[in-house]
């Protein structure tokens, strides 16, 4: 694992992966559902993540992706560390809103 | 225009700025990212309205396409210096011009910054910065020269740019750069022998 902390485009990818191997477009649909329509990746900046966290060994190729797809397009899946990076950048995450809280800059649900 | 002909037009312009990232990324993933594009085009819901209205898969690939391709250029130029070049004596010639450029290119902003009348000054710390990249680049063997006198030329043609823009200087700059070359390049030779001599020791041949 070359970078042991994910950026925010490549730990939403991972989220996305979290739940099943996809395609580079079934990728795009997932993080676009998990961030309610807020986030929109487009081809490059998902190749270039996807490159990037191959490289980094957070993901590889499902075996079988495009067997049957006329457009020969991969479907990549979550390896185990790649799951530790998207613990990692998630807890990351989560400290920096804890923070948020304890400062008065964000409410929780309950304050609201 | 069909609905069909608006789709074929939009991937062959997609196709064509895909061509734009370097050459290893379009070999790996082009084919992917032109799927992709394609899937966005056939599910958008503002589809059908032309090719001219900018629709919402265009308005993403615009956005990003400036920033990824710099960015894969610049992974791609990186990635060449690392694995690229498949000489490696060409590799180490590279990295000792980059090694001694850089500091180089640091005593030319020096020079333009600083006062005339300073040339010991500035003459020792090019010798510090330029030997301390070369240390710092572990510099052995021909290459450590090579390079070295590669990255002074770099130095002066940078150097001949920032003072011919900036000063006018008599006689003309153009006209010293020859001189400027020479004196530079022997300054650096003179240099990575050193450099190299403090790295590789002294060895005599036994007799």
């Amino acid at each position: 694992m070359s970078d042991p902390s994910p950026s925010s485009v490549e730990l939403r990818i991972l989220l996305a992966l979290s739940l099943a191997p996809l395609h580079g477009y079934g990728i795009m649909q997932e993080v676009a559902r998990q961030s309610g329509g807020e986030v929109a990746m487009g081809p490059g900046t998902l190749y270039g993540a996807i490159k990037r966290m191959l490289k980094a060994g957070w993901i590889a190729q499902a075996a079988g992706g495009s067997g049957q797809d006329p457009r020969r397009t991969a479907r990549y899946r979550l390896t185990p560390a790649g799951r530790a990076a998207a613990h990692q950048g998630a807890r990351g995450l989560s400290q920096i809103v804890e923070l948020a809280v304890r400062s008065g800059i964000l409410q929780t649900r309950a304050q609201r | 225009m069909s609905e069909q002909e608006q789709f074929c037009r939009s991937i062959r312009v997609y196709r064509a700025l895909v061509r734009l990232y370097p050459a290893k990324f379009r070999e790996e993933f082009g084919e992917e990212m032109e799927a992709a594009f394609a899937r966005l085009l056939e599910e958008q819901p503002d589809r059908g309205r032309g090719f001219f209205v900018l629709t919402r898969p265009w308005r993403i690939v615009l956005i990003e396409l400036v920033p990824t391709l710099l960015r894969e250029h610049v992974s791609a130029a990186s990635e060449a210096g690392e694995t690229g070049l498949r000489s490696p004596r060409l590799r180490k010639v590279v990295r000792f011009a980059l090694a001694s450029l850089l500091p180089a290119a640091g005593y030319v902003t020096l020079l333009g910054w600083t006062l005339r009348g300073r040339e010991v000054f500035l003459l020792t710390m090019f010798f510090l910065l330029t030997g301390s990249g070369m240390m710092l680049a572990r510099g052995r063997g021909w290459a450590c020269s090579v390079g070295a006198v590669i990255g002074a030329m770099l130095a002066v043609a940078l150097f001949v740019v920032v003072t011919g823009l900036t000063e006018v200087t008599n006689p003309n700059i153009i006209l010293l750069t020859p001189l400027l070359a020479a004196t530079a390049g022997t300054l650096a030779l003179i240099l990575a022998t050193y450099v190299r001599l403090v790295m590789e020791g002294v060895s005599l041949r036994a007799a």
